[in-house]
């Protein structure tokens, strides 16, 4: 359903991304891993429409969606949790739900919204607090919910544990498991590959740009070779 | 005591239209990351269009709604003719082309219309004046207070419980992240200077009111003294342009009471010192905090 053809990333004369081809298919778990500096989250800027790709094409369900706008490919069913979380520190928890609804109708983005802080306690009990004084996992949660707010089909997730302590990264691959087991696609960048890899069906690995290896995640998980040569000892 | 009253009521009313431009230049700055110094021109051109229909009879009353009307159009239009194409290029560029619109504006009023000023007819009660326990209050210094009080309560509102006021207020924060929830960024720029506008419209209602005239330089001054109140709040800050606006107004009526006659017109350079020593010691505005809220 979302393909990436021979993508490729530029930052003026730096290219991040050198013709990646990716597949993944409708209710899939994707893995995406890769040392630091591997173009991954360049790549998943480049499906969303932060940034134009230089090269190649990115179709979902059949439709070159190549240089969508975020609001596009948001209509189209393609939401983006970024790296870092990014919440809006000036806004309250309720009120970056509220936002990420906005090219819903107004009685359906307050539903979702309820729905939402009920679906993610820890929100619903701080809905009223500025977001910037959320806890780490807090923001994570709210990052999450704010990319359902779209009812995407496809969630792309930038490394969602980042900076977590031990117990909330559990509490968010729970997360992720209950997002996938609700027919959810998952495309997902995350430094914790052996965890991951566990849960997705597919996983692609990067480096320097490239997509260097691909196949079931099961059988790459058993790859010892490919981690010390790729992702080094302690993914 | 009495006169202190009197100047503070004189200097809050002077600051009120300081924290209207000062809000609308910090909405678009939010957005945009531009200072605009173009922002004066909506009162320029509102004043011209409020002239030019008050030569066709309009009654004071019902050249309000045209002024504010006026503004708003003329900054939603300027940034479609001009700010969207220096969108994302650099501050020098933003600040050129705000610059350029400034002086183009002003050049067309001198050149087609006329570089001398043009009076017209202000409301009858302008000059009045209420007594309150003692303290002689001028009817059209309550009329401001209590308008910009009105209008910034509503920009609140809109700022506060509306989506799209949530979606400027994002858009300020992280631009990038408000796009990527969905808030179109051609939008949301628009709604802030329709906003900006509004406010600037308000402004000019009330500056008109004052002053009755259309001159080719009529925003040049508010627009300075937005800009100085929206930089003594924190650019970008909505309580921080309010608060630097009002700062702004007391501070220039207790120097022209306090200072000798004769140094009068040294008041706006004393002024510009005087925030230059408050940003040595406050780099980020009177309102400086850890992590303050922006618009």
């Amino acid at each position: 359903m979302l393909t990436l053809e021979r993508v490729e990333v530029a930052y003026g004369s730096v290219r991040a991304v050198h013709g990646a081809s990716i597949s993944v298919s409708e209710g899939e778990t994707v893995a995406l891993i890769g040392p630091n500096g591997a173009g991954k989250s360049s790549l998943l800027n480049a499906i969303i429409g932060l940034h134009a790709p230089s090269g190649g094409a990115i179709r979902w369900r059949g439709t070159d969606v190549t240089g969508w706008s975020p609001q596009r490919m948001l209509r189209a069913g393609i939401a983006l949790v970024p790296e870092h979380r990014r919440i809006l520190t000036g806004l309250t928890t309720e009120e970056n739900l509220l936002v990420a609804g906005i090219l819903t109708a107004g009685r359906t983005r307050r539903r979702l919204a309820a729905e939402m802080m009920e679906r993610f306690e820890v929100l619903g009990r701080q809905r009223s607090t500025p977001a910037g004084l959320l806890s780490g996992g807090e923001a994570q949660q709210l990052a999450i919910a704010r990319a359902l707010m779209s009812r995407p089909s496809v969630m792309l997730m930038d490394e969602p544990a980042l900076g977590l302590a031990p117990l909330l990264r559990g509490r968010v691959f729970d997360l992720l498991g209950e997002l996938a087991a609700a027919g959810t696609t998952l495309l997902v960048v995350e430094q914790d590959a052996h965890r991951l890899l566990e849960m997705a069906g597919t996983a692609y690995i990067m480096r320097s740009g490239d997509i260097v290896a691909s196949g079931p995640a099961g059988e790459l998980s058993e790859r010892e070779d490919l981690f010390e040569a790729f992702l080094g000892n302690g993914a | 005591m009495v006169e202190l009253v009197q100047q503070l009521i004189d200097g809050l009313g002077l600051g009120s239209e300081y924290a209207l431009l000062a809000l609308g230049i910090g909405l678009t700055f939010g957005v945009m990351r531009m200072i605009n110094f173009a922002h004066g021109e909506l009162i320029t051109v509102s004043a011209y269009v409020a002239y030019g229909l008050t030569l066709l009879g309009l009654d004071w009353w019902a050249l309000v709604p045209v002024i504010v009307a006026t503004s708003i159009a003329t900054s939603v239009a300027l940034e479609l003719v001009a700010f969207r194409w220096v969108r994302g290029a650099s501050d020098f560029a933003m600040l050129l082309m705000s610059f350029g619109v400034h002086f183009v504006v002003q050049a067309g009023f001198v050149m087609y219309v006329s570089a001398s000023a043009r009076a017209f007819d202000r409301p009858s009660w302008i000059n009045n004046t209420v007594s309150v326990g003692g303290v002689r209050v001028e009817v059209v210094d309550v009329a401001v207070i209590a308008v910009t009080v009105a209008t910034l309560l509503a920009t609140l509102a809109i700022l506060r419980r509306t989506v799209y006021g949530m979606a400027i207020r994002a858009a300020a924060e992280d631009f990038d992240t408000a796009q990527l929830l969905g808030v179109r960024s051609n939008l949301v720029i628009r709604a802030a200077f329709a906003l900006a506008g509004l406010l600037a419209g308000v402004a000019a209602v009330l500056l008109l009111m004052r002053t009755g005239r259309a001159v080719p330089a009529a925003g040049l001054i508010p627009m300075l003294k937005g800009v100085l109140a929206a930089l003594i709040g924190g650019l970008g800050r909505l309580q921080g342009a309010v608060v630097g606006g009002l700062v702004l107004g007391v501070v220039e009526v207790q120097l022209v009471s306090r200072l000798p006659d004769e140094v009068d017109g040294m008041v706006n350079g004393i002024v510009f010192v005087l925030i230059a020593l408050l940003f040595i010691f406050r780099p980020a505005g009177m309102l400086q905090t850890a992590a303050a809220e922006r618009v």
